[in-house]
């Protein structure tokens, strides 16, 4: 059983109110949440990762009955976004392992660079990569610490063929035993979901 | 799936802060964002001041106030960079989400103390030697210039964590440090001035001590609501 819950969630930047008394309940393991740009998606992910604080409302995730502790959702969650970005002066794996110590947690960061394909450009700086290759490395360092809760942001963007192949592995495999939440404008990846949370119609 | 949760213990804290640290340290040998901009800094002011003012270099007062204007002003042409790179490069999300506020505050703080630290072992030597100064108590001289710099860093990374944030960094920096400084610089010219001409000058250590506990304390506790939106 996997929950989210979104109880009167409002938002503004300045005077621009982007999310607006937005209250919605999904159970289900895939969420797509839609909308034209500037309607609050990647705003939505981020107050979810606990990346943002919401001016009202809140955001309950549950997994087997049991509530995520808000206090400790930066554990829990994984956001992989193209505004939230490694370090270029640092070799992806010099990353993972930097966010691993960071985290304090053992991770298997080998399995992790397999996984989204980047074991054979580890030892290459971030910065020296193309962004396809950057939003590779970005996707591990959000599966790194194994999340309950994977958040991703227009994930597709800039992966080719094989990159959004290995996207849709990492979707299905994370989305088994956890909550998979896509913000997306792509039909390909929203039809992915058992659910969508469209924020235009919400607006 | 398992789940981490973070450890908030005071050695995990102490880990994740040194990854901070060790992060830090690398990015800035391979790209030298701010300790270039120190050094050279230091280095230009040193050599300035001493064309024009080696004949005081005998006078512990003015020798020590001109030293610590040196490693004022340089501190603050690059202390400022250690939370503005981590926004201009949108890295600061990643560190968000991976360590908590007060052990991204710790390494900071270890990173700008150890930047202190390489700019006085290059500009401290060049000015004792450029001025002609006499130090009377090396071991105090020595002490001053260590707790004098990890004062100075405690407060510039307080107050660069506060301007990230804002549209015009540079000169707020300058704005909101300068009254943070001034009981350490005060302490600091006293205190160097009193170890070059050979005086006890331990009253001044100790209330660099004091103030350095003070504002590390007040930061752990402030910082949280600054880093976090």
């Amino acid at each position: 059983m996997r929950k989210l819950i979104i109880s009167n969630l409002s938002h503004s930047f300045d005077e621009r109110e982007v999310l607006k008394s937005l209250s919605f309940a999904f159970d289900g393991a895939r969420l797509a949440v839609t909308g034209p740009n500037g309607s609050g998606k990647s705003t939505l992910l981020k107050i979810m990762a606990g990346l943002l604080l919401p001016i009202c409302g809140e955001i309950v995730f549950e997994i087997d009955g049991v509530k995520i502790d808000r206090s400790y959702i930066k554990s829990f969650v994984g956001l992989a976004a193209p505004d939230i970005r490694l370090y270029n002066e640092l070799t992806a794996r010099e990353n993972l392992k930097f966010l691993a110590a960071a985290r304090g947690c053992k991770c298997d960061i080998s399995a992790v660079l397999e996984e989204v394909g980047l074991l054979d450009r580890e030892n290459d700086p971030v910065g020296d990569l193309s962004t396809g290759l950057q939003r590779r490395a970005c996707l591990a360092a959000a599966l790194l610490h194994d999340p309950t809760v994977l958040l991703l942001d227009e994930p597709s963007t800039n992966l080719d063929g094989k990159g959004r192949q290995m996207l849709h592995e990492v979707i299905e495999k994370r989305s088994e035993t956890g909550i998979v939440v896509l913000a997306t404008n792509d039909p390909d990846e929203a039809a992915m979901c058992d659910e969508w949370l469209d924020l235009g119609a919400c607006a | 799936m398992k789940n981490i949760k973070r450890q908030s213990g005071f050695g995990n804290i102490v880990r994740s802060a040194w990854a901070v640290f060790a992060k830090d340290l690398i990015c800035e040998l391979r790209a030298r964002n701010a300790i270039s901009a120190i050094i050279l800094f230091a280095v230009t002011s040193v050599i300035a001041v001493s064309f024009t003012s080696s004949v005081w270099g005998g006078d512990s007062d003015i020798s020590s106030a001109l030293l610590w204007l040196v490693i004022y002003f340089s501190a603050m042409s690059g202390l400022s960079r250690s939370f503005v790179h981590e926004d201009e490069a949108s890295t600061s999300g990643t560190l968000k989400l991976a360590a908590q506020p007060n052990a991204v505050y710790l390494g900071k703080l270890a990173f700008n103390w150890a930047i202190m630290i390489a700019m006085e072992l290059v500009a401290v030597p060049l000015f004792v030697l450029f001025m002609s100064c006499k130090i009377a108590d090396w071991g105090m001289f020595t002490a001053l210039l260590i707790i004098g710099g990890l004062a100075l860093a405690v407060s510039a990374t307080m107050a660069a964590a506060m301007v990230a944030r804002a549209v015009v960094k540079g000169a707020l920096f300058a704005v909101i440090s300068f009254p943070l400084l001034i009981p350490v610089l005060a302490s600091a010219v006293h205190g160097t001035s009193l170890a070059m001409s050979g005086q006890n000058a331990a009253s001044d250590l100790r209330l660099l001590v004091y103030y350095s506990i003070t504002i590390i304390t007040t930061s752990l506790i402030l910082f949280k609501f600054i880093w976090e939106d």
